[in-house]
């Protein structure tokens, strides 16, 4: 059901373009609201799991598409459904489970802090 | 941290009527206008909002719904509370073409400032407490649904 942490190379080289940094776009309708709340969650969960090395942007799922060329994410969650065309290139977890609670939050939040840790361990 | 809570008693409508879920948004939506806290181009932003992307979510057995617009129809932050005396069908948030039983609906009215990400923890603490849920669709009196949101603060981890 979930795209799982890519680890071929084209992820690998996004995150070194990235300068290191994973960079994760949430979006919901507005912005405002449901996305601020995962990421309120989301940056809980990776402080706890002492995780550093992203960047979070909050955007709306409107503006996904151009969003996603502008900012070159690794990985994009949204509240809402999307086209999976818009999200074919990135790491892409529906988020609305941050909302409700749940094993699939957990087993999203696992990922992520997963898919960061190995990209960010990797100093020289 | 200390952060204003976003509650208020002029905000919430318990044992509210309505037949369709649009007339329970214009109806909430009508509360916050009259209170100074959005802007009359609010109620048509939600409506709209809620008819692309839908706020309805089925955590188990009571239904709850977080409807909103964007902030530029926000003058200040709030959130009205309306326990439903009957539930209404709302399409949900994960899948549009499902639809589910809301009971409590909380209509966000939010900016982008940062000392609102603490209310928004206690949002995500009510609405997967069931015990919380279930006192609330069980009272009718305006006071008692505002102390048990406020006591939702205690129970976050901050």
């Amino acid at each position: 059901m979930f795209n799982k942490a890519r680890k071929d190379v084209p992820n690998g080289e996004k995150a070194a373009y990235n300068a290191g940094k994973v960079k994760i776009i949430i979006a919901c309708g507005t912005s405002v609201a449901t996305s601020a709340i995962v990421e309120t969650l989301l940056r809980e969960k990776l402080k706890d799991n002492k995780v550093r090395g992203f960047e979070i942007y909050r955007k709306r799922i409107y503006d996904l598409p151009m969003e996603i060329k502008q900012i070159n994410p690794d990985i994009v969650m949204t509240t809402s459904p999307v086209d999976p065309a818009i999200v074919k290139d990135v790491v892409y977890y529906p988020a609305m489970c941050f909302l409700t609670g749940g094993a699939d939050r957990d087993r999203i939040i696992s990922e992520i802090i997963q898919y960061i840790k190995e990209r960010t361990e990797k100093k020289e | 941290m200390a952060y204003p809570s976003l509650f208020n008693e002029a905000l919430i409508k318990a044992d509210m009527e309505a037949k369709t879920k649009e007339e329970a948004l214009q109806s909430l939506a009508s509360v916050l206008i009259s209170n100074g806290y959005v802007r009359e181009s609010f109620t048509k932003a939600v409506l709209d909002r809620e008819g692309i992307f839908p706020t309805g979510l089925s955590t188990e057995d009571i239904g709850v719904a977080i409807p909103h617009a964007d902030k530029e129809h926000v003058i200040k932050p709030g959130i009205a509370v309306a326990v439903l005396k009957s539930p209404i069908k709302f399409n949900v948030m994960e899948n549009p073409r499902e639809e589910t039983d809301v009971r409590i609906i909380f209509m966000l009215a939010l900016t982008d400032s940062n000392l609102q990400i603490g209310a928004l923890k206690n949002i995500i603490a009510i609405i997967q407490d069931k015990e919380l849920l279930s006192k609330l669709i069980n009272t009718k009196d305006i006071k008692e649904v505002m102390r048990l949101l406020q006591s939702g603060f205690t129970s976050i981890v901050s």
